[in-house]
């Protein structure tokens, strides 16, 4: 597999601070490739490194196999998508898009022509004599990722653009960003603090935290199978319990005895425990699961198609379960006896 | 409305008519027959069509467009390059750079005029025209630099770099967005520099050779001829409306651009 952009043991410093610690990572030839993290976790100096705009104090970035030292953002064959948006306010649709291209002299004609091409891919037809003032919110999120990639990039860098959309648009656009994805097959590196976005978009998330990557992987991977506790609950919250790993099960304080699957058996000693609060089921009655505990609800969130219960356990530990809404059973509230359990496949050592 | 805020707004009042009652007389004697009132023969362009007849006093107009015309032209230039600086770069006495820069504006024009003219009389430089566009160079650019320097914080820095990104050079970059985005702040700053060397008097009155501008003009007649009065009136009038026409251009590009 072609490799389109690699970081080699990255470091950047702003004077004291160090943004980004030794990271490296290769995104191949048409991936969709997410950045994933709590804000200043460095995910956008990275970007801004392979874009150009700063310079990392150690290590060297790779663009197809150049190295882009010495190479300025506006020779470099990436495009960025930025978290303003960045819209030429003084130009319109048509200027906009057509900007880089002017700058490369390709012929009048040809613009015209691929200017059109890229309305069209965004649904935009007939846009070119708007102003940039006059969009909505999602139509310059669309302007803006086809001024950038009407040039052709080799990668395209995407910086958080769809943070400051309501829920809803932001729906429709993530919708709408992979299916530009799959219509033009560019590299797209995404930088985003959303877990949900980048779940349901990328084929390859790296989760940083506090300038370190901490796991780079599919989404089912990072997902299913988080190697730090970081992870887990950054990836989606989830009920963590440290332990004493013997015998196929673990021994948690407050809680009892785990049951967890033959392939974890490989770790040893202290270890932790995670299970996603949608894999655990929540009702009067329970049996044919290998994890049962009783207790009590604490506190029940209704969200619509789900509903969040705290439950407090008789041996004193508090777990989260996101159950359907309804379940079988109806929604149960504060202070009903419950029963919680779950499958030993589905308790996730962490190491 | 509260007692104390109708109090202050009759205070005003009272201030504003102070300022502008005097300067409607002299608009009203200007096209008046005498030069004082009553009003005689009222409107009359009398005293603008004697006023054609004073070459001087022409010359003086036309001395004043040239000095305001190439001092707004260079203190807009320094205007940009110091506003982009001071914007957009951070060095060691940057603060104190910029209360040095702006010092002119807290310096009488006076004490200005006066150790500038003893300053190039040592080095051998007489009085002209172009000491006076140096002079007003040096009042005029404090007030282009620190318009300047605000439009180019208040602009955000993601648009240059995203010309950049999209293949544009610094120079282009410069051309293509940073000078069309800031444009309504070089017309204010355009303004300001003009109305300011148009209306000085205490530091052309140093700097001036034999060729006067228009307000050094009327000051050294009102001094040694008062019958002239009338015919500045009118000159001074012709000044004032110009003046006010360009602030209230400069009113009406802060809206339009705001």
């Amino acid at each position: 597999m072609k490799i389109d952009v690699e970081l080699k043991n990255v470091t950047k410093k702003f004077g004291d601070v160090v943004a980004v610690s030794d990271v490296s990572f290769q995104v191949e030839k048409g991936q969709f490739f997410s950045l994933l993290g709590p804000s200043g976790c460095g995910k956008t100096t990275i970007l801004r490194m392979i874009s150009g705009f700063e310079k990392p104090t150690e290590g060297e970035i790779l663009i197809e196999g150049e190295p882009m030292a010495d190479v300025p953002p506006f020779k470099r064959p990436t495009n960025l998508v930025f978290q303003s948006l960045a819209l030429f306010p003084h130009l319109n649709v048509y200027e906009n898009i057509a900007f880089g291209l002017k700058i490369k002299k390709i012929p009048e004609n040809e613009i015209k022509a691929r200017v059109k091409e890229m309305l069209d891919l965004v649904r935009l037809p007939g846009y070119e004599k708007r102003k940039i003032s006059q969009l909505s919110g999602g139509e310059k999120q669309r302007i803006a990722i086809v001024r950038a990639l009407v040039n052709k990039p080799t990668v395209l860098l995407l910086d958080e653009p769809l943070g400051p959309l309501d829920l809803k648009l932001r729906e429709e656009m993530i919708v709408e960003l992979k299916r530009i994805k799959r219509e033009v097959g560019t590299t797209f590196i995404y930088v985003t603090h959303d877990q949900g976005e980048a779940l349901t978009m990328s084929d390859k998330i790296a989760v940083m935290k506090a300038g370190k990557i901490m796991q780079i992987g599919s989404p089912i991977e990072i997902y299913e199978q988080p190697n730090s506790e970081f992870v887990a609950n950054f990836i989606g919250g989830t009920n963590v319990f440290k332990g004493r790993y013997e015998n196929g099960a673990v021994e948690v304080d407050n809680l009892g005895k785990i049951t967890v699957t033959p392939e974890c058996q490989l770790s040893k000693g202290s270890v932790l425990v995670s299970i996603k609060p949608e894999k655990i089921f929540i009702g009067r009655k329970l049996n044919a699961l290998d994890n049962i505990f009783a207790g009590e609800v604490k506190e029940a969130y209704y969200q619509g198609r789900v509903v969040t219960y705290r439950v407090l356990l008789e041996n004193g530990s508090s777990i989260s379960v996101v159950a359907p809404s309804p379940g079988m059973e109806g929604i149960f509230g504060i202070g009903e006896k419950v029963k919680i359990g779950w499958n030993k496949k589905d308790s996730k050592l962490i190491t | 409305m509260t007692k104390s805020s109708i109090m202050f707004i009759v205070v005003l009042g009272f201030l504003l008519i102070l300022t502008f009652f005097p300067i409607a007389i002299l608009l009203l004697l200007s096209l008046n027959e005498t030069s004082t009132l009553p009003l005689r023969n009222f409107p009359t362009l009398k005293w603008y069509i004697e006023l054609l007849r004073f070459p001087a006093a022409i010359n003086a107009v036309k001395y004043s467009l040239m000095v305001a015309s190439v001092t707004t032209g260079a203190a807009v230039i320094f205007g940009i390059c110091g506003g982009y600086a001071l914007a957009r770069t951070n060095f060691a006495g940057k603060k104190i750079f910029t209360g040095l820069l702006l010092m002119p504006m807290v310096t009488p024009y006076i004490i200005m005029g006066f150790s500038l003219m003893s300053f190039l009389l040592k080095m051998g430089v007489n009085p002209s025209l172009i000491v006076i566009i140096i002079g007003h160079i040096l009042i005029t650019i404090p007030y282009t630099t620190l318009v300047l320097t605000s439009r180019f914080i208040a602009l955000d820095i993601s648009l240059e770099e995203a010309a950049m990104d999209l293949g544009a050079g610094k120079f282009t970059t410069f051309r293509k967005v940073t000078l069309p985005l800031i444009m309504p702040g070089v017309a204010v700053a355009a303004i300001l520099a003009f109305i300011i060397s148009w209306e000085d008097v205490a530091l052309a009155v140093f700097l001036a050779g034999t060729e006067q501008t228009a307000p050094v003009y009327i000051y050294s007649l009102l001094m040694k001829l008062p019958k002239f009065v009338p015919i500045l009136t009118a000159m001074s009038s012709i000044i004032l409306s110009f003046a006010i026409g360009l602030a209230f251009l400069m009113r009406m590009i802060e809206r339009i651009s705001a």
